[in-house]
């Protein structure tokens, strides 16, 4: 794996709270994360920010970075106050950009930016509505 | 209660599941909430994936919400918790929007209007025994929720509110029901959302204030053919004030409410 120098810096200046450069690897958010708790080889928090402080770009190909729930959980309990979501965030924004997004919940996307919702309305939605309730649309 | 409220329901209540906004609608009639709402609203969008995704997308979008609603009233309120968490964090970071509020309607109740629950309902549920689930994204991040919302930290809110319609609440440590991960890797979102009802033991069914925590639920527990009802709580507060159980829509449940 090639790794990327800038990479840390890349992450810390887009953040808005810089906050990432104050994780000293305690390794709370990953004992507080409840997908962590559940699968440690899917998915660990202090080991992806590891990754970022050592420039493992490529981190941003993996699917990793999409198990996070963005339950908070890390944030709360970490102990310099890193939003680790805001990390995840800004790593899923740049793997998009490059085209690594999951086909999903890219449609999702596609969705809302063509019809301005992230569901289709079901047609029984619609007619009950319509027929039980008396509300157009 | 002199603020002019706005009511946004969000794509589920509107698309999936019409009886949680119907429910709500019936809500706000009966305990005399005066409020508008906008037929042009759009998806609130998704706090997780759209701002993942693209998080130019997610606030402009949520912006063009929130300005709509600035024009409407003082205060919008929400019926799910992605809706809230989207909007009241755009808002946070919108110098023209410092004076508007944005909040869940089970907040707006809780804070104004427990006193007159309490005196009108006419369908108590005594001797029901529910879990009660907030959802992650009801109170997190607390750094940014307690600027407003202080109280939320210290107090289950959703206990309070369903001990008012006569039953019993079981609270379980705050957990994420996985609902997010079912885009990504459902096996692992199955998991979570398994290891959370677990947490709640032996109840009569399992009481959400988030459309997508309760498809979650109810998909994960009818893969397990485990016949436990999930309730949206405006839902049972309409049927406690005297909402006709065939207008509440409970048709669109997965799993069918047996217990009430
Ligand atoms: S809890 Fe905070 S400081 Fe500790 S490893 Fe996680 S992010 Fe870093
Ligand atoms: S927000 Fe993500 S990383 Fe943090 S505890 Fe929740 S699932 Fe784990």
């Amino acid at each position: 794996m090639r790794l990327n120098p800038y990479f840390k810096e890349e992450i810390s200046r887009e953040l808005k709270d810089h906050s990432i450069l104050m994780c000293y690897q305690c390794g709370k958010c990953s004992s507080f994360c409840p997908v962590f708790n559940l699968s440690p080889e899917k998915f660990n928090p202090r080991k992806l920010i590891e990754m970022v402080y050592i420039g493992a770009e490529d981190v941003l190909k993996t699917e990793d970075i999409w198990r996070c729930t963005t339950c908070y959980e890390c944030f709360e309990n970490c102990p310099q106050k890193v939003n680790f979501v805001e990390i995840i965030f800004l790593l899923r924004t740049k793997a998009t950009e490059r085209g690594y997004a999951p086909k999903i919940p890219m449609q999702e996307l596609v969705l809302v930016r063509k019809e301005g919702f992230s569901v289709q309305i079901s047609p029984r939605a619609k007619k009950w509505r319509e027929e039980v309730i008396k509300i157009g649309g | 209660m002199k603020d002019n409220f706005v009511y946004f329901p969000g794509c589920l209540a509107l698309r999936k599941f019409p009886g949680f906004d119907y429910s709500t609608r019936f809500v706000l009639d009966k305990l005399e909430i005066n409020y508008k709402t906008a037929e042009d609203f759009v998806c609130c969008p998704d706090p997780v994936w759209i701002r993942s995704l693209s998080y130019k997308d997610w606030k402009n979008i949520g912006l063009k919400n929130l300005e709509k609603a600035k024009s409407l009233g003082s205060t919008m309120f929400t019926i799910c918790n992605g809706c809230f968490e989207t909007l009241y964090t755009i808002k946070k970071s919108s110098a023209n929007l410092k004076s508007f509020r944005v909040e869940h309607l089970i907040y707006t109740l809780w804070k104004n209007k427990k006193n007159e629950i309490k005196s009108k309902i006419v369908v108590p549920l005594n001797g029901k025994k529910f879990a009660v689930h907030e959802g992650c994204h009801f109170k997190r991040p607390s750094a940014l929720i307690s600027e407003e919302f202080g109280e939320l930290k210290k107090v289950n809110i959703l206990k309070e509110m369903i001990e008012l319609l006569g039953t019993e609440a079981i609270v379980a440590k705050d957990e994420c029901c996985g609902y997010p991960n079912s885009l990504t890797d459902k096996e692992l979102s199955y998991l979570l959302a398994k290891k959370r009802i677990e947490s709640f033991g032996e109840v009569d069914g399992i009481v959400v204030i988030c459309p997508s925590c309760f498809s979650h639920f109810e998909n994960v527990l009818v893969h397990e053919k485990r016949e436990l009802p999930v309730y949206f709580y405006f839902e049972l507060l309409a049927y406690s004030l005297g909402l006709d159980k065939n207008k509440i829509g409970f048709e669109f449940h997965r799993i069918k409410p047996l217990t009430i």
